[in-house]
């Protein structure tokens, strides 16, 4: 019997230190990752392949770029915009935005931008990228299931898996990552960095982007940083120290040597006197809202809306005077529907107004532009608009339509639809 | 607290070993049942009661099933389980090792989907006073794993997690028993 107590105080001592496990059993975005060498060798240009998701859209001279969201570009020949025909397709894994400068198009492709050089249209060809400049990008996710933890050595993220996953540790709603010390605990939604409409001569951008160019240098919109980088030499860019961005930024527009940010609580001015430095130099406030903006002149037009991923509940189009750069003021607020991308060029403002489609108004005063709407196309889902040379690029949620503005009643020259 | 419960469970299975024989008539099979109450205890000490009812093969086997009442981080189980016991004498004294396994239904209203498995061995002594009482002691391992699925304050996207917990506790009762 003594034996048997013996053997009573070896059982206890040895299952005293039981330790307990505690698991999480959850659906999750589980990050699908590709090889950095296999990533950095697929920016090709490929025949040309129909157009299935509307993205950001830039002109230069000719030759319209439609960016396919996480895919690539769609390069087509404009020149005549009532036969527009698309030559080819620059596969760019995790691409969402574009600026061009010179003979050069900068896209990003994920976590890197990516330097093409377009000085032959038949054949673009990658000559640099910056690596790892947008060190949070991610592709797109489409649903607001948890995200497990992102490991930066096993390559870069160019897609999700929805899983059934076991951890021991909770997974965050926002990514997080490891073994990524430039990493953020939290990036926005949707990843890759933002369209431009630049008044230079490199092209012009569509009015919801966040690439653009002033000078020498690009300006990026990567969360809440804006990077300059510098690309006098555009087969050597140095991506200059990011500025933090204090709202969440959405568009960049260009003009009168600034920078015109569109937030989702108010439109900032950008200085950049010092290129390698902006600073914020004012802002207009607005409610909360999605807001693309276009300057012409010395009146900024910013559109406001509600929508998805975006909060409030105004949907207009505001006008502000920007003659004092320092001191921008709203001079007149206008009831749209849900106003997304717009553009102006001379007396005309185009504004794609979700439903209610493309409106063009008469902007000969932009104080009054709104209460003077000239054309309205209600049978399109209009997202974005380059108007240039008497030409409308819309870019909708079905396909491109370009629209002859020299005429009195805008006639349809063409439509690429979407498959 | 553990220290206490692994000292009372020594003390009771030592004592009993100690005590004069009483001259208990020898059951040689039948039917049994135990009423037994004591502690879980590992990374968490939790309260648990059994209530089995079983039969006794002979001299050295028993089998039965039985159910009761226990708890782990706070949410509350009706274990169903069958046991088993070997017995080591045939006298009043009766060191035995067991196994005992069983499902774990929930009560818990907070969480759905709220059950378990557990299962585990144990050594023992059960001491009987007379032909058909007597007291019983045990010490045991037992691992369990439960699951639950929190209903409310879950905002994301896809169903609420399942929370698995996997837990080793260390058993020590002491009950009465019947034969």
């Amino acid at each position: 019997m003594k034996q048997f107590a013996f053997l009573l105080l070896v059982f206890t001592a040895a299952l005293s230190g039981c330790k307990d496990k505690i698991y999480l059993k959850y659906q999750a975005n589980v990050p699908v990752y590709m090889s950095y060498e296999a990533f950095r060798s697929s920016v090709k240009f490929e025949a040309p392949r129909s157009i299935s998701t509307k993205g950001n859209i830039y002109l230069k001279n000719d030759f319209l770029f439609v960016i396919e969201p996480d895919k690539g570009i769609h390069f087509i020949d404009n020149s005549n915009p009532s036969a527009p025909t698309q030559t080819g397709f620059l596969n760019v894994m995790g691409c969402s935005n574009m600026t061009v400068k010179g003979n050069h198009l900068f896209v990003n492709s994920y976590i890197d931008l990516v330097v093409v050089d377009i000085s032959n249209l038949g054949n673009p060809t990658e000559v640099k990228r910056i690596e790892d400049i947008f060190p949070q990008a991610l592709p797109a996710i489409g649903n607001n299931l948890r995200v497990v933890p992102i490991d930066k050595n096993a390559g870069v993220v160019i897609s999700w898996d929805v899983r059934t996953v076991k951890e021991e540790t909770e997974a965050q709603v926002q990514p997080t990552w490891v073994n990524c010390p430039n990493c953020l605990s939290t990036m926005e939604g949707g990843g890759s960095p933002t369209p431009v409409y630049e008044t230079n001569s490199n092209g012009i951008s569509g009015s919801i982007t966040k690439f653009t160019a002033v000078g020498d240098y690009l300006y990026l919109i990567d969360g809440f940083r804006l990077i300059p980088v510098n690309v006098s030499n555009p087969l050597a860019p140095v991506a200059g120290t990011a500025t933090t961005i204090t709202r969440v930024a959405e568009t960049l527009f260009p003009a009168n040597g600034h920078l015109f940010m569109g937030t989702t609580n108010g439109m900032v001015i950008w200085s950049v006197d010092n290129p390698e430095a902006p600073t914020e130099l004012s802002v207009v406030e607005h409610a909360t809202a999605c807001d693309p903006v276009v300057v012409q002149g010395n009146y900024a037009y910013v559109t406001t809306r509600t929508g998805t991923t975006c909060w409030g509940n105004i949907n207009q189009l505001d006008v502000v005077d920007i003659s004092n750069l320092s001191s921008p003021h709203i001079v007149g607020s206008f009831q749209m529907t849900n106003p997304h991308g717009l553009g102006i060029d001379g007396s005309r403002l185009f504004i794609c107004d979700g439903a209610a489609g493309l409106k063009v108004f008469d902007a000969s005063n932009p104080l009054t532009c709104g209460d003077h709407l000239q054309q309205q196309y209600q049978s399109i889902q209009a997202t974005d608009v380059i108007p240039f040379n008497n030409i409308a690029i819309v870019i909708g949620d079905h396909g491109i339509y370009q629209y002859d503005y020299a005429s009195p009643n805008l006639p349809l020259l063409s439509t690429i639809p979407f498959n | 607290m553990k220290s206490f419960f692994i000292a009372f469970s020594l003390f009771a299975a030592v004592a009993a070993s100690a005590q004069t024989e009483v001259p208990a008539p020898k059951a040689e099979g039948g039917v049994y049942n135990r009423i037994t109450g004591g502690v879980l205890t590992g990374e968490r000490s939790s309260v648990s009661f059994q209530f089995a009812n079983g039969y006794r093969f002979g001299k050295r086997v028993e089998a039965g099933l039985g159910l009761g009442f226990e708890s782990y981080y706070g949410d509350r189980y009706v274990p169903l389980f069958l046991e088993s016991r070997y017995n080591f004498t045939k006298g009043n004294t009766v060191p035995f090792v067991g196994v005992t396994g069983g499902y774990l239904a929930g009560l818990n209203q907070y969480y759905s989907s709220t059950r378990g498995a557990t299962g585990g061995v144990n050594i023992g002594v059960t001491h009987y006073f007379t032909k058909h009482f007597g007291v019983t002691t045990v010490l045991g391992y037992r691992y369990t794993q439960t699951e639950k699925r929190q209903q409310y304050y879950y905002i994301w996207g896809g169903e609420a997690p399942l929370i698995i917990e996997e837990m080793g506790r260390v058993e020590l009762r002491v009950g009465i028993a019947f034969r």
